[in-house]
């Protein structure tokens, strides 16, 4: 597998008095043509590792390397093949979109004849093709997301780096960012992403890391991430029955291979926790004893969980 | 292709000037400069028609015959405005990318540091030039214009050199904005920063320099009224070396004599005043090239979080 980040022993200390140590002995590596969610709370050193990525800030020890490139020595390289987007997106109001974006063109090295049809184009996979000549003063936060993906586009980079994209963008914008991420990784591009907010962009992801206070708590697949969770944490269910049929089903639960907690909670409702996952047992149980089921269900971890339960283990 | 399919590498030059032509297009379009533009013409016409008005009351052999005799107190309230000329396009130059989140994307493309302020620096200083050029150029007409007065080689000179002062004493005011705007987060830090550093060499700093002299010297008596006498080349002296550093006070030594034409045979030697003047030109060339290294050195250095 090859790896278009690699962070070795990343660290950033801002001086000060106290000194804050941003970043920890960060070790991280991202697959080419990955998802990958850098998550974590603000503050976290989430924008200071892009920073480092791309070059607006140096590192205090450690090395980085985007597609294979030194972040240090050779950060013109990095800056050419990699988009960003940053926090807050960032540009010219008194500007129209696409002079915006011939602007950023032609500092990203296309030549002064192509610029304008490139331009046109991104603005296009954007969804901004109807407002190409308007000012971005007029344009609401999701339009200026969708612009911002657009002049990140705008180089044709192999990677893209996303700094919390979805802060303050409506529900639609969201899933709209979700379906153009998993597109532009079928081009083969890579994408890396950082966000607090786990809910929005987590579902996209094929990888992620979970940072934490400067330090990666945790990385790697979402499956295989998943699974240490579970098998950690347990498979929680929840059954609600006829309320007599309660006593006789409670018995025959505590029974089961693995189940290691089970709770009454009331209203004909039992919950329980099992080293395994034990759903087929469940369903067989439940229709072999004839009970009056009214609902089972088979709680699944939330990212949340999920960064707690890292974020906990880690720190 | 992905990636590299339709570039080409720019020369640092050439970066340079994608980068000035965008500043210098939104300087055009800004209210900004044409405010200023409109204070530095309103400023040219006031001087030529309250001149006009106290002339059209002399008797006819009193009034000017030369143009620099219209022009002799030009120096002094150009040494006003000028500075807020060079403020205004310095003040925000780097602050206000910071503040809107641009100076991020613009740093993510593959340009250096050096080429966003060498593309700032070219734009301001074409700004600031052809601002101070036209209004000079449209007061120089103005005035030929109201008094029937012809213009000769001596006061082009002149005139232009003014110009050239006139412009790197607003460019040196720029640079030291381009500083505190390259040092300081925020625009309106930087801007009260630089109104301070010019209130400072025009207000605070010859008031500093008048005690200091009538510590030193004592206050003048009658008799040492005339500018010829003792007290006050002493004085001068005095107030010249108080205000070694003084931007203002340089500008002034050297615009003085430009515009001081005593006849129509009184031809300008650029040679006999750099040899009169040479700390003053050196004062002058000085403050940009200081304060222009130091914003390299502190926006290439400096952390963008």
């Amino acid at each position: 597998m090859s790896f278009v980040i690699e962070c070795e022993n990343l660290v950033k200390i801002f001086k000060g008095t106290p000194p804050v140590t941003a970043l920890d002995n960060v070790n991280l590596r991202v697959p080419k043509g990955s998802i990958y969610g850098l998550f974590g709370p603000n503050g976290a050193g989430k924008s200071t590792l892009i920073a480092i990525l791309m070059g607006l800030t140096l590192p205090t020890r450690g090395v980085a390397r985007v597609l294979g490139h030194d972040v240090l020595r050779e950060s013109l390289e990095v800056r050419r093949k990699v988009g960003l987007l940053p926090e807050g997106f960032g540009f010219y109001d008194n500007m129209t979109a696409l002079e915006n974006l011939k602007y950023l063109g032609l500092l990203d090295e296309i030549p002064g004849d192509s610029v304008e049809q490139r331009a046109r184009e991104v603005l296009e996979k954007a969804g901004l093709g109807d407002r190409v000549n308007a000012k971005v003063s007029t344009f609401s936060r999701g339009m200026k997301q969708r612009l911002g993906i657009a002049q990140a586009l705008l180089k044709d980079p192999e990677m893209l780096i996303f700094d919390e994209p979805t802060v303050g963008i409506d529900p639609d914008g969201v899933m709209e960012f979700r379906r153009f991420v998993r597109e532009i990784v079928k081009e083969g591009r890579t994408v890396f992403l950082s966000t607090h907010l786990l809910r929005d962009l987590g579902m996209v992801c094929t990888h992620t890391a979970i940072l934490r206070k400067g330090r990666v708590v945790a990385q790697g697949s979402m499956e295989e991430l998943t699974r240490k969770m579970k098998s950690s944490m347990g498979y929680s269910y929840e059954i609600r029955v006829k309320p007599e049929d309660l006593e006789r089903l409670l018995k025959e639960v505590e029974n089961l291979p693995g189940v290691f907690e089970v709770r009454l909670e009331g209203e004909g409702r039992i919950s329980l926790v099992s080293r395994e996952d034990i759903g087929g047992e469940l369903f067989s149980l439940l229709s072999r004893g004839q009970y009056s089921v009214e609902a089972m269900v088979s709680s699944k971890p939330e990212w949340e969980d999920l960064y707690r339960f890292y974020s906990e283990e880690g720190g | 292709m992905m990636g590299t399919g339709f570039r080409e590498k720019r020369p640092p030059l050439k970066r340079v000037m994608i980068i000035a032509r965008k500043e210098f297009s939104d300087a055009v379009v800004s209210r900004r400069l044409w405010l200023l533009i409109a204070v530095f013409l309103l400023y040219y016409l006031a001087m030529i028609f309250s001149l006009s008005f106290s002339y059209s009351m002399m008797p006819e052999e009193a009034r000017p015959t030369r143009i620099m005799q219209v022009f002799q107190g030009a120096g002094s309230s150009v040494a006003l405005i000028a500075p807020f000329l060079g403020i205004a396009f310095g003040y925000d130059a780097v602050s206000r990318e910071r503040e809107s989140g641009t100076l991020k994307v613009l740093l993510a493309r593959p340009v250096y540091r050096e080429d966003v302020v060498n593309g700032k620096i070219v734009s301001a200083l074409a700004v600031i030039g052809i601002t101070l050029f036209t209004a000079t150029f449209l007061a120089v007409s103005a005035t030929m214009f109201l008094y029937g007065l012809n213009i000769d080689l001596d006061d082009f000179t002149r005139l232009t050199l003014f110009s050239i002062f006139s412009l790197m004493f607003a460019f040196a005011y720029y640079s030291v904005s381009l500083f505190f705007s390259t040092i300081l987060n925020k625009s309106g830090h930087s801007l009260i920063a630089s109104i301070a550093l010019w209130a400072f060499f025009t207000i605070i700093m010859p008031l500093i320099s008048m005690m200091i002299a009538f510590m030193m010297l004592g206050v003048p008596s009658f008799a040492s009224f005339s500018p010829e006498s003792d007290y006050w080349k002493k004085y001068a002296e005095l107030n010249y070396m108080t205000q070694i550093f003084s931007i203002n006070n340089h500008y002034s030594t050297l615009t003085g004599p430009v515009l001081a034409k005593a006849s129509k045979q009184d031809v300008f030697d650029l040679f006999k005043l750099s040899s009169q003047y040479p700390i003053s030109l050196m004062v002058l060339t000085m403050y940009p090239t200081v304060f222009v290294i130091l914003s390299y050195i502190v926006f290439t250095r400096r952390e963008e979080k």
